[in-house]
């Protein structure tokens, strides 16, 4: 059987062909054109992510109209396509079972506004700024400045936290105080710092609180209250400040430390330093 | 030392470095080119060592123009109680910014904003939903002569008024500084008369920024003007917060 490549290669395919690239390269230029435009008169108000969503929804839209297009000036019936669909549709499903999961998550996670371009979350023990939320993934930049790619399916099934959706935040800082200090006092030296500090809010106010009779000493709990941005400068001086504090007050900061005994009646064991000679 | 020695145009030749003294800082001013070197120090400190360089020209003028803080001021007036019907008039004071600007006052010539007073930060609203502020204290007078008014410092009369049927208690108020003018009153400056109206729990209260005759003279004298161009009424709830983190 000889195959007639002049049913293939004739000038009206030619023709159909250039015409075929030519409304490709024409309605690229103008989805391009027109995302651009859609990118400009998006209100100021709307979010880094919203915006990029509806921009992303006209480059789809303008791409999938453009394949009809393309499909209606080759004259191409979509019939046996559509009855073809079926089977197509369980080879697609089957073969991009995470993609279409991820896909999925991905609209879910973009309704439910869980987080922004721009927010600092927590997944499981990563954590940095949203760099991006695309079809499949959302992209991170941690703190050490690596980008971190997660796929929406984890995203949506893991315990996310979002560390600045709130416009202030609450700094929880462990101190642990010897028995023998006056609990009073070091309220009172907390409350003072807390108070000091510039960048600690007094409203919400400051909270204390005696946690636990630790092994060394009495467990207690400052929480600070911070406009989210001024975390670092609020977690370093607020740190050193009670350090400071404690020291001028005379309040004991212990370290772990065991005492030892011999028995019930005895004292501690007596400890002597000898030098290396003896 | 007369707040129009401060807060005026300098013309100042190279080389020649000018010192403004502003209450307890010193404002420290150097052409050198097209350019300037300036740096404010406590009085308290050492002059720092390293001095900011702004390139603005060939305008030898610079402009000391008194402001405000950026962010809303709060003022914790815990102790304050209005009867119904009653209106209540206080001062408080206010620590001045300093801006200096080249050329001419406009404002893509701002260069620096020199900060006499740190205030502490706050939060005024819900935490989910409120809005930064600085807080301002809770000293207030309820003479003038009571104040002790340094060159830093703006007096800014305020006045509630509770037309609602219930005891208001002033617990926290917000001044919306970016409404208020700087006057100048004899030697001192004075904010915009800040007149508040408390209308009840449930409805909006209203604020009102404007000048006064009995603050601030028959002529007016404005060193500055709001921030956002216009003294205006507002609709605003102003006292609602409680501390209900108190037992978090």
């Amino acid at each position: 059987m000889e195959f007639e490549w002049s049913k293939y290669f004739s000038a009206e395919n030619g023709e159909k062909l250039l015409r075929v690239i030519i409304i490709l390269a024409v309605g690229s230029l103008v989805i391009y054109l027109i995302t651009v435009v859609v990118k400009a008169i998006l209100p100021k108000s709307f979010s880094k992510q919203r915006k990029m969503i509806i921009n992303r929804l006209v480059y789809y839209l303008g791409f999938l109209s453009l394949i009809f297009i393309v499909i209606s000036e080759l004259k191409i019936s979509l019939a046996p396509f559509f009855g073809a669909a079926g089977i197509i549709g369980l080879v697609i499903g089957v073969a991009s079972q995470t993609s279409i999961g991820n896909i999925v998550s991905g609209f879910f996670l973009v309704s439910e506004k869980s987080f922004e371009i721009g927010d600092v979350i927590k997944i499981g023990d990563k954590a940095g700024v949203v760099y991006s939320i695309d079809l499949l993934s959302i992209k991170i930049k941690t703190f050490d400045n690596l980008l971190l790619r997660i796929p929406n399916q984890t995203v949506i099934s893991t315990e996310l936290t979002n560390v600045t959706r709130f416009p202030i935040r609450r700094l929880d800082i462990d101190v642990s105080v010897a028995y023998k200090e006056d609990l009073g006092k070091v309220k009172e030296v907390l409350q003072k710092v807390a108070k000091e500090n510039p960048l600690c809010l007094d409203e919400p106010e400051p909270l204390i609180t005696f946690k636990t009779f630790g092994d060394s000493g009495i467990n207690v709990l400052l929480g600070v209250w911070f406009e989210k941005t001024n975390f670092l400068a609020v977690k370093n001086s607020v740190f050193q400040e009670i350090k400071l504090a404690f020291e001028e007050a005379g309040i004991e900061i212990p370290f772990p430390h065991v005492s030892l005994y011999a028995g019930e009646a005895t004292k501690a064991f007596p400890i002597s330093n000898l030098s290396s000679n003896e | 030392m007369d707040i129009e020695n401060v807060f005026r145009k300098y013309r100042i030749s190279d080389k020649k470095p000018e010192l403004v003294e502003f209450g307890d800082i010193f404002i420290k001013i150097k052409r050198e080119g097209n350019g300037w070197f300036i740096n404010s120090y406590s009085r308290n400190e050492k002059e720092p060592e390293t001095n900011d360089f702004f390139q603005t020209g060939s305008s030898d003028s610079l402009i000391l123009i008194p402001a405000l803080q950026t962010k809303p001021l709060v003022f914790k007036g815990s102790s304050l109680s209005i009867m119904p019907r009653q209106k209540l008039t206080f001062y408080v004071k206010i620590p001045m910014v300093v801006q200096v600007f080249h050329t001419n006052k406009h404002h893509d010539n701002l260069i620096k904003e020199i900060i006499h007073t740190r205030l502490s930060d706050t939060w005024f609203g819900e935490p989910d939903n409120g809005e930064a502020a600085f807080l301002l204290g809770s000293e207030y007078f309820f003479h003038i002569e009571e104040l002790k008014i340094q060159q830093h410092e703006a007096v800014c009369p305020v006045q509630v008024y509770n037309n609602s049927d219930k005891i208001l208690e002033l617990q926290r108020l917000i001044l919306r500084i970016e409404n208020m003018s700087l006057y100048k009153v004899n030697e001192n400056v004075f904010t915009s008369f800040v007149k508040l109206e408390y209308k009840g729990k449930d409805v909006i209260s209203s604020a009102n920024y404007g000048s006064s005759k009995v603050y601030h003279g028959e002529k007016l004298h404005i060193l500055a003007k709001p921030g956002n161009d216009k003294e205006t009424p507002l609709k605003i709830n102003f006292h609602f917060i409680r501390n209900i983190y108190k037992n978090a």
